[in-house]
């Protein structure tokens, strides 16, 4: 007898119980329990099961309390949803015979395929392998194209938002778009359309170095902003409110976690920040700005610190507009009716053409100047999801090609389960729990993999993404549909065909041939796979070359060596500071420009010559006299920016050779040009040097016509010159840096130093390709993976199929070189038909990406001949071990067993 | 064959019905049983002995009046008929029989 593990729970009589039942009616037991009862359990005996597990929960809830109570009839509900093994007493004419048949066949699929996965280990082991690595990068894929989707959706009403931009044109009808607008953009929007809910004005301002008592951070994601800031975005507020957030010149609003490194747990409403000089005073506090948001920002300062009037002035563009229409505004009328009035405003570039663009597709399609941060794209989207897809689509066809020509060993099986009455209905339903129960397995692996993949990947992908948050259950559950879609689609091809067999054939045990009717379903599938990996290794060697290309083509300026100092703009003493650091030892030359010569945004304005009528675009930056030796510029043509010059000062231009041909120059030197001719006032500029081209973008746009100027008394009247080019030589460069920020600190000690390295910079324009050619390199790794092991376990099987065959032909003698060769022939023979489909596909769709780059590759026959070659290798390397092993074999042994 | 065999909880289920008399339902069982051995017993699985008992022949089932308790539902009542009462009775005998076999010695070993 067991022991007494409780004590014993009746002090009272339970006959007197009933008594107080009513006194506890109101309490109602667990209603998911409740309604699982009444789903469940046979209707004839609901009734008595409800009572009486009604009687004992009120009884629980007096001897244990209600937790326990509730605990215990939930675990009781459920242990009754056992099916019943007795027929419906009431109603005996319910189809619960039928049902209990019904459960009792599903047991016993599951506990054959359970059976055939266990014996036969090797090729269920392959399959779910296969399976579960394609799973895991096609979810991982899925979950970070959701990700990107998802930018900019968590604001209420984010399909009514738009930000406004603009188009800069000249009378070439010349463009250049841009993000930005005039600061009386968003005021106009609430004074002059009805249909705008409410416009902001968003500035980002430049790199600030904040203090809080002895706590000093650099912080570059700094805004200035309006309250209406938060009318247009959803940005929660943890402390203080939209209405307090900007009440004087010296608010500002931080966000959480800025919040927990200056305060740490203080409240830090009311508390002093200070700034190079200035003092605010912190009014609220912001929920982080989640991470897939096209802007984020750590701090927001009030817009008019910049400038008292910005809001009515059509001034420079230097502002990002954002307005919320009001519901059922039709956007395209809306924005026709903006383009013409801001065009009648704008009187300082009448031609410019101004837009709107819906918030939702800034991230995935917007790339224009200026743009808050760097987006996404689109089509590595599109490539991505495309490879996923054929990643599982590949793992789908081992499976069919695996289940089919295993068919002899189930052959039997479905011979017998056919003679003792099985339908072929039902043959089917059981080869699909099969494939499904391997697809769910893989599915379970497949997490596995992806939470110990997820790190990674995000390190690749350079995001931070989240998988196992509770909030993407659904997510989760649709993806564990689809992976049983997947194995019902997989296995049903296979599952029709099993069941299809005569069980008369079968069973006499005539010729079931493994390339039989499915055999060649089986070798076009074969193909379709190394079609697809022959174009993912062309895809790869096409990618991996441009990279190549671009990381070793030089870019017309010397990279190397060269420290870059930012947020320099504006220092008292500058052209001492520089000269005291051009004296360090191990420094050649002090460089100072406007724009970071790679990527980052120069200005652009027009220029045309004397006799002509048509503007051209020019970009330009403002230099200083060194700049284009410390960058090892090559200077083709007449001199470089001197002091010795006066006429330096007041209106002259350095050109590359892009704008002399531009602008159709024989002899540029010393030409004089007009500049901006749309200002109120014609400016000539006069050319003293030519230098050679060089890329100030990254390589996906071709070298635009480009114009240096100092600061001079006709087009900048200021230095705005921010950035240090300092070049050094070869040495230890820690050191050097170290000597500048000493000087550095001297001059300005209350900026925060802060330095890049130049080749760095140059590489981060092109981290996005660069992180597609891994992404691309390890999926097609992956998809080469799916298919060798398709295809080895494919050979395994076609080897034993032969067996005897090889055993007779060594007999008669036969080498082994000349078995291994037959063996393989087939494959060999597939492969070569998919690299002919392969080559004109993967030419198309390489010279596509190819074309996004300005500077670019040309497809080469070499490639196509390495794909061939390499797939030829792999697929024979995975076929050899089975092939030679199968030959060797000694003919007495293969024959003898019968 | 089966139908005369009592598993060791049946009998336990058959007895507590047979000591109920016209007070046998259910939860009246569920009780009496957790009362006489001290063990907890699950609901359902008395639930099912039940029904299992009286598939066998050994109880005879009939729907209660309606009352206003426990939702109003109605309660199953249970009665043992011939059957069962002779299924326990045998098993009763036969144990009986093992007593009466057993050497008082074993009782010692036992620790009694």
């Amino acid at each position: 007898m067991s022991k007494h593990n409780r004590p014993i729970r009746f002090l009272k009589p339970y006959r007197s119980y009933g008594s107080m039942t009513n006194k506890k009616n109101h309490i109602k037991p667990p209603r998911l329990a409740d309604w699982l009862l009444k789903r469940f359990v046979p209707a004839g005996t609901l009734e008595e099961v409800q009572g009486d597990l009604l009687e004992l929960y009120h009884y629980w809830i007096e001897t244990d309390g209600l937790q326990v109570a509730r605990q215990r009839y939930i675990w009781t509900a459920l242990r009754l949803l056992k099916p019943f093994s007795r027929k419906n007493l009431s109603e005996p004419n319910r189809d619960h015979f039928a049902h209990s048949s019904y459960t009792g066949m599903i047991q016993n699929y599951f506990k054959i395929a359970w059976r055939t996965l266990r014996t036969q280990w090797q090729y269920s082991f392959i399959n779910i392998t296969g399976l579960s690595v394609g799973m895991a990068c096609c979810i991982l894929i899925l979950l970070y194209v959701r990700h990107e989707q998802s930018y900019d959706r968590y604001h209420d009403g984010a399909e009514r938002i738009y930000r406004v931009i603009r188009d800069e044109m000249n009378n070439a009808d010349q463009l250049e778009p841009y993000a930005t607008t005039p600061g009386a953009m968003a005021l106009s929007m609430r004074n002059e359309f009805p249909e705008v809910e409410v416009a902001a004005t968003l500035f980002q301002n430049r790199p600030m170095a904040m203090q809080y008592e002895d706590r000093q951070f650099y912080e570059d994601r700094v805004y200035e902003a309006d309250s209406n800031l938060f009318r247009v975005f959803t940005f929660p507020f943890v402390k203080g409110s939209p209405k307090e957030a900007f009440v004087t010149q010296q608010s500002i609003v931080i966000t959480e976690s800025t919040a927990q490194k200056y305060f740490g747990t203080d409240d830090p409403i009311g508390k002093p920040m200070r700034s190079e000089g200035s003092e605010y005073f912190v009014t609220g506090v912001l929920k982080d700005v989640p991470g897939n948001s096209h802007f984020r920002f750590d701090m927001l300062i009030p817009l008019r610190t910049v400038e008292e009037r910005f809001n009515t002035i059509w001034g420079p563009p230097r502002y990002h507009t954002y307005i919320k229409l009001k519901e059922s505004v039709d956007p395209v009328n809306f924005e026709a009716r903006l383009a013409a009035y801001a065009q009648t405003k704008y009187e300082r570039r009448p031609l410019d053409k101004f837009h709107i663009q819906a918030l939702t597709d800034i991230h995935l399609h917007s790339k224009l100047n200026r743009e808050l941060e760097a987006n996404g794209d689109a089509s590595v989207i599109r490539v991505l999801v495309t490879i996923a897809l054929f990643i599982i689509f590949m793992a789908g066809i081992n499976y069919i090609n695996l289940a089919t020509a295993r068919s002899t060993k189930r052959a039997k099986e479905v011979g017998i389960r056919k003679t003792s009455g099985a339908l072929q209905r039902g043959l089917i339903f059981q080869f699909l729990t099969e494939s499904v129960l391997i697809t769910m397995l893989a599915f379970a692996f497949a997490v596995v993999l992806i939470a110990l993949l997820l790190h990674p990947f995000n390190q690749l992908a350079g995001k931070q993404l989240e998988v196992f948050q509770p909030e993407l259950w659904l997510v989760w559950l649709s993806l564990a549909g689809l992976a049983v879609a997947i194995g019902v689609i997989a296995g049903l091809y296979p599952a029709v065909y099993l069941s299809s067999f005569n069980p008369v054939h079968v069973l006499k045990g005539s010729n079931m041939q493994v390339s039989g009717s499915a055999g060649w379903l089986r070798k076009a599938l074969v193909c379709v796979q190394f079609t697809i990996s022959i174009c993912l290794i062309i895809g790869t060697t096409v990618v991996v070359s441009q990279m190549n290309y671009i990381g070793s083509k030089h870019p017309g300026f010397d990279k190397e060596h060269v420290i870059v100092v930012p947020n320099a703009r504006m220092l008292n003493n500058r052209p001492v500071m520089e000269q005291r650091i051009a004296q360090l030892a191990g420094i050649k030359k002090v460089g100072a420009s406007t724009g970071s010569i790679t990527g980052a945004p120069n200005w652009t304005g027009n220029i045309r010559t004397e006799n002509s009528q048509t503007d051209r675009l020019i970009n330009f930056c403002q230099i200083n006299y060194d700049y284009i030796d410390a960058l090892g510029i090559q200077l083709l043509a007449g001199r470089q920016f001197s002091p010795d010059y006066l006429i330096d000062t007041v209106n002259t231009l350095i050109l590359n050779e892009t704008a002399v041909r531009d602008l159709n120059l024989n002899n540029p030197v010393g030409q004089r040009l007009i500049w901006d001719a749309s200002m109120d006032t014609v400016l000539y500029a006069a050319v003293v040097g030519v230098v050679s081209d060089f890329h100030f973008n990254s390589f996906h746009d071709p070298i635009k016509p480009f114009a240096f100027l100092i600061r001079n008394n006709f087009f900048v009247q200021e230095d705005f010159t921010s950035r240090l080019f300092i070049k050094t030589t070869a040495g230890n460069p820690t050191e050097t840096v170290r000597q500048v920020e000493a000087i550095w600190k001297e001059f300005a000690p209350n900026r925060p130093f802060s330095y890049t390295f130049l080749d760095d910079n140059f590489k981060n324009l092109h981290a996005d390709e660069e992180r597609f050619k891994v992404l691309f390199s390890c999926l097609t790794g992956l998809g080469i993976f799916i298919v060798c092991l398709g295809l080895f376990a494919l050979i395994a099987f076609v080897t034993e199929q032969r067996t005897k065959e090889i055993g007779i032909r060594k007999v008669l003698g036969a080498s082994v070189a000349s078995i291994v060769m037959m063996l393989n022939k087939d494959f060999m023979k597939l492969v070569l038909i998919a690299l002919m489909i392969a080559s004109p596909v993967a030419v198309y769709f390489m010279n596509r990406w190819l074309e996004g780059f300005a500077y670019r590759i040309t497809l080469q026959w070499w490639m196509f001949a390495l794909a061939g070659i390499i797939s030829l290798t792999i697929a024979f390397l995975t076929t050899a071990y089975q092939s030679v092993k199968a030959s060797l074999v000694n003919p007495v042994d293969s024959l003898r067993a019968e | 064959m089966r139908k005369t065999f009592l598993g060791e909880f049946e009998e336990i289920v058959l007895l507590a019905v047979a000591v109920l008399d016209a007070g046998a339902y259910g939860v009246s069982v569920t009780l009496e049983i957790e009362k006489q051995t001290g063990r907890s017993v699950g609901f359902n699985t008395v639930h099912t002995t039940l029904q299992r008992l009286e598939e066998k022949g050994f109880l005879s089932s009939k729907m209660g009046g309606a009352t206003a308790e426990r939702g109003g539902r109605r309660k199953r009542f249970f009665r043992l008929t011939a059957a069962g009462g002779k299924a326990l009775k045998e098993v009763k005998d036969i144990r009986m029989q093992f007593w009466e076999a057993l050497p008082p010695k074993a009782m010692y070993l036992s620790g009694r």
